[in-house]
């Protein structure tokens, strides 16, 4: 059962859809049900909050997705940009929205370097965390995914 | 003017550089650095007139740069553009000597705000 004095979806949706509005491209973002699945070969970027909050922000998406992402933060064309390029966009924002989201649960606390996650069927998963907010958006008919983990067990 | 861009996320430079030309700071010299220890060596070679930095990045975070460069005696302009902005780090950061801090995301009228008594 997670606290009440952490972010409500309202907030985890008012942040991504700010990082789109600023960086990507305005009013582009639909708000879909949880349950829309993500293709096979997706990325997870991830930043983790560790203090009196501790958890992780997770973005996942297809890396089509991420290309379009890296293509859009760049300004320039995906197949231009290298795949170093595209993790870096893609850990960009994790730790936007991760970096915002700390500054709404109980400090003090640290922000991690993003860690991303990329090739077929991967995942990323962290030790003793659950998924306490989750948000998916429509980007271009591309599913995005934006989950809060908070800590559950100590060790 | 010589502006001096540290983040580690090279997007991120690219993002801020675009931000300045769009708030209509346009001509300057622009400088980069991924870290606070390579933004170090690059004011100490490329003597800046601004430094805009990251936060949270490896090697030496931007908060170290800042109070590395104060202890020297450095007086460079010096602000931050950060994902994190709580009011305890914006505290953190003024009573370093920082003169504004920028949330991301961020747009050119955040941009244009910040830096019209500097640039």
């Amino acid at each position: 059962m997670p606290a009440l004095d952490i972010p409500s979806v309202g907030d985890l949706t008012r942040i991504t859809d700010d990082v789109w509005d600023s960086f990507l491209e305005t009013n582009s973002l639909t708000h879909q049900p949880i349950s829309c699945a993500l293709p096979v070969s997706q990325i997870t970027a991830c930043v983790h909050l560790s203090g009196a909050y501790t958890g992780s922000v997770m973005v996942q998406c297809s890396e089509a997705a991420a290309w379009l992402i890296a293509s859009a933060l760049f300004a320039a064309p995906a197949e231009s940009l290298s795949e170093s390029e595209m993790t870096d966009a893609i850990g960009e924002v994790a730790n936007m929205i991760g970096g915002n989201v700390k500054s709404l649960v109980p400090g003090p606390s640290t922000l991690s370097l993003p860690t991303v996650a990329h090739g077929a069927d991967s995942r990323l998963s962290v030790p003793g965390v659950e998924t306490v907010r989750e948000i998916a958006v429509d980007w271009h008919g591309h599913p995005i995914i934006v989950s809060l983990l908070q800590r559950t067990m100590e060790g | 003017m010589r502006i001096l861009i540290v983040d580690d996320s090279r997007a991120m430079r690219m993002i801020v550089t675009r931000t300045l030309r769009q708030a209509g700071f346009n001509g300057h010299d622009i400088v980069e650095a991924t870290n606070g220890q390579e933004a170090l060596n690059a004011i100490e070679t490329d003597n800046p007139d601004l430094v805009l930095s990251d936060w949270n990045m490896p090697e030496m975070t931007g908060i170290e740069l800042l109070t590395r460069l104060r202890t020297s005696g450095c007086e460079v302009p010096f602000g931050f553009v950060t994902s994190e902005t709580s009011p305890a780090m914006r505290e953190r950061a003024a009573t370093a000597g920082a003169m504004f801090l920028i949330a991301k995301p961020f747009s050119a009228d955040d941009f244009e705000t910040a830096l019209a008594s500097v640039l």
